[in-house]
């Protein structure tokens, strides 16, 4: 009987795992951005020569580590909710929530996940080249784009499951709680300044 | 129109749904609705053209600078710089607080982190020299909040985006309403501590010598934003290329503090990817909502309702920061300036305000709201550093600063001039 919601708790570690290794991933692309960008507008204001893509290396960066750092920030729901009546109703009534909110957030996954997929596709058949030096074939930036994207998708579906799977199966609604619902202000706050204290120590 | 729109979203927000998925839905509700013709064709190219805006790239960036240099260390050894120049006057070390915050709020574009990073290195110093314990912690909580006012400011990027403002005109706008308003706060706990001085603690003096040979920290700090600001003011880079160069310069400043490591650089990078995505993720949904308003209507609509209403534009103004004021109580500011721009901008062109000029006014009254209960980010985090006391007491010790936040929006519309004449002296208009 509880072997699915222990499969989903599995999947669901797995896809933190994947996920944090993206973040790293999507991070770094970003930090070398700044070194291409900053090479580049150096070598263009000191040496004369021509911007040759680093701008437009850095905003696929942008794009793909956004849409792959998604699920992660769904993961440590880090997703901001105007968070003004879960603390005042019953806990039914915040599973409920709970699940409103992961239906709204799977919803605009799924539809922004489609649509983007049809972008995808028309450049892939195309052929489409973006109208820079680079000439990029449009389909990688975007594939990397819209993969990021039904990974959110799916990790969202992900924790649905394991959502009604602690409401039907196990009739656990701490378990609701632990998995989604919202970071409390407090719990926001106590990481700031906990990273802060943290940094005070370390570098005394 | 408009009140389905308003009843969509506040249902929306009220269910809890995540902020951006909220602001999606309802563009999608709108196009369904009242669109002649299927909108939501447009919405993969929509959805690319925000994710890949050139612009849009400095918001990783600034997030990262301020990341790094807030774990590099540089934060107290500008603190206790400042500690050596300022603590002579009456009110001590609480304008080293406001001091540290600005320079501090002047590379970092968060609010929060700002006040996280001064509280822990000043707060322990409250009991230790007897100062009124709620106007320390109150004078902690308030400056972090110039992060946002001061360039370079996440918020501002936001705003410049979604009201398609120019963004470097926004940085220059915000530097002297900035310092105008460190400067109210450091001449406050001045007077009050010369009208109280129990609330002052003891005051510490050092020799010309010792400050001097302290100078040396505040070099970095101010060579960084020395560096990114005069590169945008002189057209030299755009923000996106001088937060790049930043990042970089950051990079070399930590390492040089001794203080870079993989762990660092990895705690940053999450950090920052955090953050970034979820403001990216708001800012795709907003844009996308933007550009259904303007294709249904529904923003000419909202304009010809507040003309029917024949207020002056100087009352609808007034009405507009009543509204923020109240609604800053309640709602997390972020999503507040987000979900009310794509609204709220054409109508403050339409009266004939200056939307740069706006811009600054309304960071004013977010950084309001952040210090604002019952929902006041900076005042929770200062308290939980604290750990001791209550939150009243830091609610309290925070109304002076409040009030003179409001003077400040009252100071920006008697005299625009303090945003506008930066901007302008750039562009020569």
């Amino acid at each position: 009987m509880h072997a699915l919601p222990r499969l989903l708790d599995r999947l669901l570690a797995g896809a933190l795992v994947v996920s944090r290794w993206a973040v790293y991933a999507g991070g770094g692309a970003i930090l070398i951005s700044a070194f291409l960008i900053s090479f580049d507008i150096l070598s263009r204001r000191f040496f004369g020569l021509s911007t040759w893509g680093a701008d437009e290396l850095s905003y696929y960066a942008l794009a793909v580590s956004t849409s792959w750092a998604c699920a992660y920030t769904l993961l440590i729901k880090a997703h901001i909710r105007i968070d003004l009546v879960t603390n005042r109703v019953p806990d039914l009534g915040k599973v409920v929530l709970h699940i409103i909110a992961l239906l709204g957030l799977g919803y605009m996954a799924f539809a922004t996940t489609q649509a983007m997929f049809h972008v995808f596709q028309r450049s892939w058949n195309r052929g489409s080249t973006s109208i820079t030096t680079l000439e990029t074939p449009m389909w990688i930036p975007q594939g990397l784009f819209v993969a990021g994207l039904v990974f959110f998708t799916l990790v969202t579906a992900l924790i649905l499951l394991r959502v009604l799977a602690a409401v039907l199966i196990e009739r656990d609604y701490a378990v609701v709680n632990r998995i989604t619902g919202t970071v409390s202000v407090l719990d926001e706050t106590e990481q700031a300044i906990a990273e802060a204290e943290a940094l005070q120590k370390r570098n005394g | 129109m408009l009140l389905t729109a308003i009843f969509v979203l506040l249902g929306l927000l009220a269910l809890t749904i995540p902020v951006a998925a909220a602001l999606f839905i309802l563009a999608m509700v709108l196009e369904w609705e009242f669109a002649a013709a299927p909108l939501s064709r447009a919405l993969g190219h929509q959805i690319w053209d925000t994710s890949t805006n050139f612009i849009l790239v400095s918001i990783p960036l600034f997030i990262l600078i301020g990341e790094l240099l807030l774990r590099s260390g540089i934060a107290t050894k500008v603190y206790d710089a400042l500690d050596s120049w300022l603590s002579w006057m009456p009110g001590g070390l609480m304008h080293a607080n406001i001091g540290t915050a600005t320079m501090f709020s002047a590379t970092s574009g968060s609010s929060v982190a700002t006040a996280a990073t001064v509280g822990t290195i000043a707060l322990p110093q409250a009991p230790r020299f007897g100062y009124d314990e709620r106007f320390f912690a109150g004078s902690i909580a308030a400056g972090g909040t110039l992060g946002i006012l001061l360039p370079p400011s996440i918020n501002l990027i936001v705003y410049g985006f979604l009201a398609q403002a120019s963004i470097p005109q926004l940085f220059m706008a915000g530097i002297i309403p900035g310092l105008v308003l460190s400067g109210l706060f450091m001449l406050a706990i001045l007077v009050m501590c010369l009208i109280k001085p129990e609330w002052g603690g003891e005051r510490r003096k050092s020799t010309m010598a010792q400050r001097f040979a302290k100078l040396v920290h505040l070099v970095p700090v101010l060579v960084l934003f020395g560096f990114i600001m005069g590169a945008i003011y002189t057209g030299w880079a755009t923000p996106t290329e001088a937060a790049a160069i930043g990042t970089v310069v950051a990079l070399i400043m930590a390492f040089m503090a001794g203080t870079l490591s993989w762990k660092m650089v990895g705690e940053a990078l999450e950090g920052t990817m955090r953050t970034t995505c979820m403001i990216m993720l708001i800012m795709i949904a907003a844009n996308f909502l933007n550009f259904i308003l303007a294709s249904i209507g529904l923003t000419d609509s909202l304009l010809s309702t507040i003309a029917t209403l024949d207020l002056s534009p100087m009352q609808t103004l007034f009405l507009l920061i009543g509204f923020y004021i109240i609604l800053g109580f309640f709602i997390e500011t972020l999503s507040l300036m987000i979900i009310t721009i794509p609204l709220v901008a054409p109508l403050i062109t339409s009266l004939g305000f200056d939307p740069v000029w706006f811009g600054i006014l309304l960071i004013v009254l977010i950084e309001m709201a952040l210090i604002t209960p019952p929902v006041g980010l900076n005042l929770f985090v200062v308290q939980g550093v604290r750990k001791r006391g209550n939150l009243n007491e830091v609610i309290v010790g925070s109304i002076p600063f409040v009030l003179l936040m409001f003077v400040m929006v009252l100071l920006l519309i008697a005299f625009p001039g303090l945003a506008l004449f930066l901007p302008n002296l750039a562009t020569g208009g």
